[in-house]
């Protein structure tokens, strides 16, 4: 009777049909497969040193085993699937060994075979490593042409070489801004942008290139130093400094400086004026009136009420002019998003 | 002396005691040999998965813990390795659906006639129960097992092997009830 049987359900207890099962329960496995599994046991036992096989650490090893292999030495079974014949580490500790016992490393590594859990990851990893390196590089390449091309394409469009600068009326004596018309404005806001962007890269003054008719102040500076770029950016860069001089005097002053009456002085006073509003912004006959100067208040009413009736452009170039000449004027809000 | 249990032979093998693993095969070699026969039904097939079921155990002897009875141990890989065989060979493994389904009836009074020895009808009538029932009858027959390690051994609860066990008895007695 067997003593695991469940006594409690007689309807799984059947000692007639277990006797019957052990008088046919004959079948054997043959000796051979019995010698052959007992030896297989047995060399399973032996070390490894006996069976021919390199020593090498074991990878599954936990514990100490698994430090043998200090960093940066990887271990030679990573990267071989011959890593029983391998040795542990390839370093200097195994230096010796190296010398005196062929090596199982070859480059390329090769890739462990499918089908085994622990080598799937690894397989991938050498792949999956290459095209994450290629996307990175391939991004970053991409992205400094992209500024490249950026920082070209706003060099491109820098206005005609100061060597090719010529003044639309040379031999035209310094009139105010309103009396000298100016050729019509075709050029996009955008284009303005970035030409004044260039010509401040260059140190030249923003309104230089918008000042077709030069001053009287700049005419013999260019005679002198001739058409040449050279000469035009120092005459630049001069009128440029004194203006700014100008700018930096208190407006009382100023305004105490200039006649009252409309003579020789006025003139010379008005284009002053122009000389500091940008000229292309001279066609505005407000931008001449010496009372912007003293009274950037009312040069901000006005330029609201361009806004509010409808006369936007007007608006934007008397603001971008007052800003020129009050850079440090603080606009109101109702003002501030206007470009 | 009493002889050292399944367990501690087992852990004498890990540590390197290949005695202790002559000792274990010579104990479990039939049983287990019966088992893998019953269970494909052909010897060629079962001396192969015997032999697997011997080097798997080699090989995973270092990973042995005594958490359950060596005897379960042995024999849920026996079970592994013939559930393996039958996906391979594309031969389905009866689950548990077909316990409802009622097996082949009784041989036939020509078959009756000629296996006389009722020996040889238990056999008969054992290859044709469904395999999850026959599996159950000759792990409690020949491994002894109780219901639990039964279940343990085919990834089932104790009550499912009941109810198969009992299904088995059941038609084992219908065909044999003569020889009872």
């Amino acid at each position: 009777m067997n003593p695991y049987l469940n006594q409690s359900d007689p309807n799984l207890d059947e000692p007639g049909l277990s006797a019957l099962y052990r008088q046919g329960a004959t079948q054997m496995p043959p000796a051979e497969l019995d010698r052959r599994i007992l030896d297989q046991a047995q060399a399973a036992l032996q070390p490894q040193s006996e069976k021919g096989v390199t020593p090498g650490v074991n990878p599954f090893a936990r514990g100490k085993a698994s430090r043998r292999c200090l960093p940066p030495w990887p271990r030679l079974w990573d990267w071989t699937p011959r890593w029983k014949w391998s040795w542990g580490c390839f370093g200097i500790r195994d230096w010796p060994r190296r010398w005196g016992r062929p090596q199982y490393w070859h480059w390329p590594p090769r890739l462990p075979p499918m089908g085994d859990g622990r080598w799937t990851w690894r397989r991938l990893a050498i792949p999956l490593s290459s095209a994450a390196g290629i996307l990175l590089t391939v991004g970053l390449v991409l992205r400094v042409l992209d500024e490249q091309s950026a920082m070209q394409g706003v060099t491109g469009m820098a206005p005609t070489p100061l060597a090719d600068y010529q003044p639309s009326h040379p031999s035209q004596p310094s009139q105010p801004s309103r009396t000298s018309p100016l050729p019509p404005p075709a050029k996009p806001e955008r284009e303005v942008v970035a030409k004044e962007v260039s010509e401040e890269a260059m140190g030249l003054p923003a309104a230089a290139h918008l000042s077709k008719a030069p001053s009287p102040a700049q005419t013999p500076a260019m005679e002198l130093t001739g058409d040449g770029a050279i000469g035009q950016a120092k005459a630049q860069a001069k009128k440029r400094a004194e203006n700014q001089a100008q700018l930096d005097d208190p407006l009382d002053e100023r305004r105490q400086a200039m006649p009252m009456a409309d003579s020789a002085g006025d003139r010379r006073q008005k284009s002053h004026i122009t000389d500091v509003v940008p000229q292309g912004f001279g066609e505005l006959p407000e931008l001449t009136d010496e009372s912007y100067l003293a009274d950037p208040e009312r040069w901000i009413e006005d330029i609201r009420q361009s806004w509010s009736s409808g006369q936007r452009d007007e608006a934007i170039r008397q603001l971008a002019a007052f800003r020129h000449v009050h850079p440090q004027y603080p606009l109101p809000e109702d003002l501030a998003f206007i470009h | 002396m009493p002889e050292p249990s399944d367990e501690h032979l087992m852990l004498g093998y890990r540590d390197g005691d290949a005695e202790a693993f002559a000792t274990l095969y010579g104990r479990h070699r039939g049983p287990l040999y019966r088992y893998l026969l019953h269970g494909c039904g052909n010897s060629a097939i079962a001396e192969e998965l015997f032999q697997d079921v011997w080097t798997n155990l080699i090989r995973v002897r270092g990973t042995y813990r005594v958490e359950a009875s060596f005897k379960t141990w042995l024999y849920r890989l026996a079970h592994n390795r013939l559930v393996d065989h039958y996906r391979r060979g594309q031969v389905p493994w009866v689950d548990d659906q077909d316990l409802e389904v009622v097996p082949d009836p009784a041989p036939s009074q020509d078959q009756l006639a000629n296996d006389a020895d009722c020996v040889l009808r238990l056999q008969l009538a054992l290859s044709r129960l469904p395999a999850v029932q026959r599996e159950a009858f000759v792990l409690r027959e020949e491994a002894g097992m109780s219901l639990e390690a039964i279940g343990a051994c085919a990834g089932v609860g104790r009550e499912t092997i009941k109810s198969r066990l009992r299904y088995a008895l059941k038609t084992l007695r219908a065909a044999l009830e003569d020889c009872l």
